[in-house]
């Protein structure tokens, strides 16, 4: 590796391939070499197979030009051989492959810290949950008497359960018949019919939130005509009594909370608005940095978005602090908008122009 | 001159059969493949240099379509003439 092999050598070497002298192999280099010189010399160009070509260069500091052989370069270039030339969009510069490395640690702090983030919005919605099944149960029976709402309720949560039930009993029965045919199928059709039943369950709850409610209501009714069934028809009758209490005590804040009549729409629209606090509260700054005589604004837009055009956007949020982005005073303590606030995404073109178009505008703003 | 014009010459000039001729061609350019995959340097004097160099990947614009493209890294063969080849080819200009 890395040895320069002289003449001798190269002789040597020949000479153990063709197992002969390695005098009569230095001669042969020689004169072919030499034959080489001459021609080029003559201004020809000379082709030797499984080496290339060499030919006269046109100009002082390149004499010769020497392609050579495919299969010798190929031979040459194999570890690198997999790779191929790869068309890249227009957003990628030198700059962005240089700080890869560094785009690649910022990205994962955001990634982190939103990932982090995310998990708070999930949390809201658990204290709701009790609310959403009994709008759920309004839903199916208008707010008209509780009495026959409570011997209406069972009935109709029964009836999924039934009808589950049911599924799983056609589902066993139809099988049957096919047993005969062939003894793997209706394992095979079973699970396939579990698998759509629980699709079926999953199909009333709009949104995977919505859904666990549900899922924990159903199965907690099922559970509860599991047990009925077993201990007596007595125990269905006290267990709604249990449900309607939880009922009321839910619905009547709803009632309160929302002068609407409709109970569910006041559900969602909280729902809605702790989305939105939520939304809001993620786009507090990622971090505080303080200018120094190494730090501007371009390198902290470049550290944390991984472009330095964005500095914009840390300019416009520290508006307060920076009157003029030209003239900026080291210790004077900024905070890093969060990327999402202003869609920063420093592989976006779109993202790119419209930190341009800012740059462009607070220029024209300052020149006035 | 091709190819075979060389090995022609070669058989002339050594006083040698033109099938021992391409076996010893034949046998250097084995060898001048096997060292040259391995980065070692080929140097023949009063000739030049074969020098196996690592290239990194780098950025280029296509010039016939215009389009950005990756150069992927490569090992690519440089040839440095030696003084004694440029003299010669300068003497004879």
């Amino acid at each position: 590796m890395n040895r320069k092999i002289t003449f001798p050598q190269l002789a040597d070497a020949m000479a153990k391939l063709t197992s002969g002298n390695p005098a009569t192999a230095e001669t042969f280099m020689k004169h072919l070499f030499d034959l080489i010189a001459d021609s080029l010399a003559k201004g020809k160009s000379v082709t030797i197979k499984g080496i290339g070509s060499f030919s006269p260069g046109d100009s002082q500091d390149c004499p010769v030009i020497w392609t050579p052989e495919k299969e010798l370069a190929d031979a040459v270039n194999e570890p690198f051989a997999f790779f191929d030339a790869v068309p890249l969009g227009e957003g990628v510069t030198e700059d962005t492959l240089e700080e890869a490395d560094a785009v690649i640690d910022a990205t994962t702090e955001i990634e982190q810290s939103a990932a982090a983030i995310p998990v708070i919005p999930p949390i809201p919605p658990a204290p709701s949950i009790p609310p959403i099944p009994s709008s759920a149960k309004t839903e199916t029976a208008p707010v008209e008497e509780p009495a026959a709402e409570d011997t209406q309720q069972p009935t109709d949560s029964s009836e999924p359960a039934t009808t589950a039930s049911d599924d799983d009993e056609t589902n066993d029965t139809e099988p049957l018949p096919e047993v005969e045919k062939a003894e793997e199928q209706p394992e095979e059709q079973e699970s396939t019919a579990t698998a759509e039943y629980d699709y079926e369950e999953e199909q009333p709850g709009d949104s995977p939130r919505r859904f666990n409610p549900w899922l924990a209501a159903a199965i907690g009714l099922v559970a509860g005509l599991i047990a009925g069934f077993f201990i007596g028809r007595q125990h269905i009758v006290t267990e709604p009594t249990a449900d309607n209490g939880e009922k009321t005590e839910s619905t009547a804040p709803d009632t309160i909370a929302g002068t609407l009549a409709e109970p569910i729409d006041t559900d969602s629209t909280t729902l809605v608005e702790t989305e939105a606090t939520d939304t809001v509260k993620t786009y507090e700054p990622i971090a505080v940095d303080t200018i120094s005589t190494s730090r501007y604004l371009t390198t902290m837009s470049r550290k944390y978005y991984g472009d330095y055009k964005f500095w914009v956007y840390i300019y416009e949020e520290n508006s307060d602090v920076i009157t003029n982005p030209n003239r900026i005073r080291p210790g004077t303590t900024v905070t890093i908008p969060d990327p999402r606030k202003y869609e920063i995404n420093a592989n976006d073109p779109e993202s790119l122009r419209r930190a341009e178009k800012k740059i462009g505008e607070i220029s024209a703003r300052l020149a006035k | 001159m091709d190819n075979k014009a060389i090995i022609n010459s070669l058989s002339a000039a050594m006083g040698r059969d033109s099938k021992d001729i391409t076996s010893l061609l034949d046998s250097l350019t084995a060898v001048i493949k096997e060292r040259l995959s391995d980065m070692d340097t080929i140097a023949i004097p009063g000739f030049g240099e074969f020098e196996p160099v690592k290239e990194d990947e780098r950025i280029d614009t296509d010039p016939t379509t215009g389009q950005k493209m990756l150069i992927p890294p490569a090992i690519n063969i440089r040839f440095n003439p030696s003084s004694l080849l440029k003299r010669k080819i300068k003497e004879s200009r």
